[in-house]
């Protein structure tokens, strides 16, 4: 007879699993791809994927669920067909990753509304920041790329993601940076179910 | 308590990453002198085959993207405009064919002369001159 054995209940703090984070990155060429593939691949990311355009990078997310998005701010592609009419010319045009970013954040069609998305922008003029901002990019990494700003970033998405708004005007992270008492009368914009949404990030609960 | 990304990435993978990042700054003019060439090449001829059009906008669209990681931004810039005019269906036959040569070789001269920048005034000047060219 085997001896019986009690195996002890694992009291553990579950584990980051940063290797199972499904990461697209949306930049324009191979060589930038490859570097931002290896910064990733370095801090321990296995599962990265690349788009070269919006469009790709929508087909992709339709078909993986991507956890986080890295797209530069300037992609080269025609712009996405969606609002086009049926029949009308592509006309191929230069589009911003602030579109891609807004498409994914307000389309009836989007794969994910609520995915993180770190944006690589060329200059921090306010025009700039704030269309970005209000597109919905939850976090900025200036160019020249450096690694200390760009880990940062990348922890502050993952650790500390800010509730998710869903208004009018407005779909996104969280604008407000400083978490402030509403004035009297004020109503909270952020949803309940958005909320939680910030606490069942699939690497976060352990879902692997 | 949530686990942490923070305490993945130590300060020793930061550094890591960042000499990636500065590999791939210094090695940029070398890295990206084939792809000159083949545009260079590609600039031969009077008129541009879809073909041809379709590769030379991948590889510009390589370059622009890679020069404006590290802050290149003329070459970005020269790049990028490029991209958008062999994307353009505004231009045709052979004025599209010379618009581009005259881009392919302001591009080529920025990367000889390895400028890391706006170009300053010459630069701008550039620019300038090649968005005259296109709008006449």
């Amino acid at each position: 007879m085997m001896p019986y054995t009690v195996k002890p209940l694992n009291r553990s703090a579950p584990t980051l699993r940063i290797d199972k984070i499904q990461v697209l990155v949306v930049v324009g060429g191979e060589r930038a791809a490859n570097l931002i593939k290896s910064i990733f691949e370095q801090l321990g990311f296995r599962n990265l994927m690349v788009a070269f355009d919006p469009d790709e990078a929508v087909a992709m997310m339709k078909e993986v669920i991507i956890d986080l998005v890295v797209t530069d701010a300037e992609i080269r592609a025609a712009a996405l067909h969606t609002d086009q009419e049926e029949g009308a010319p592509a006309e191929p045009e230069f589009i911003s990753g602030v579109e891609l970013v807004r498409h994914l954040r307000t389309s009836p069609t989007s794969p994910n509304p609520y995915v993180p998305v770190i944006m690589l922008v060329n200059q921090a003029t306010v025009k700039t920041i704030l269309s970005a901002r209000d597109a919905g990019v939850s976090e900025m990494v200036l160019k020249p790329i450096n690694a200390a700003d760009f880990c940062m970033r990348l922890i502050h998405v993952v650790d500390h993601p800010r509730a998710f708004v869903t208004a009018e005007t407005y779909k996104g992270p969280c604008r407000r940076r400083k978490q402030t008492a509403l004035h009297p009368g004020q109503k909270d914009r952020r949803t309940r179910e958005v909320i939680l949404h910030r606490h069942t990030h699939r690497w976060q609960n352990g879902t692997f | 308590m949530m686990p942490k990304l923070a305490n993945h990435i130590t300060p020793e993978k930061i550094e890591e990453c960042q000499r990636l990042i500065d590999t791939s700054r210094e090695g940029f003019f070398d890295d990206i002198d084939p792809i000159l060439t083949s545009l260079r090449n590609m600039t031969v001829s009077e008129k541009l085959t879809d073909k041809q059009t379709e590769a030379m906008g991948a590889a510009a669209a390589d370059i622009q993207s890679h020069a404006s990681l590290f802050g290149y931004q003329l070459i970005a810039a020269l790049a990028g405009q490029l991209t958008a005019l062999l994307a353009s269906p505004r231009f045709e036959g052979e004025r599209k064919a010379r618009l581009v040569k005259k881009y392919v070789e302001a591009l080529v001269m920025a990367c000889q002369q390895r400028i890391n920048d706006s170009g300053g005034a010459v630069g701008a000047l550039i620019l300038k001159d090649l968005a005259a060219a296109t709008a006449k």
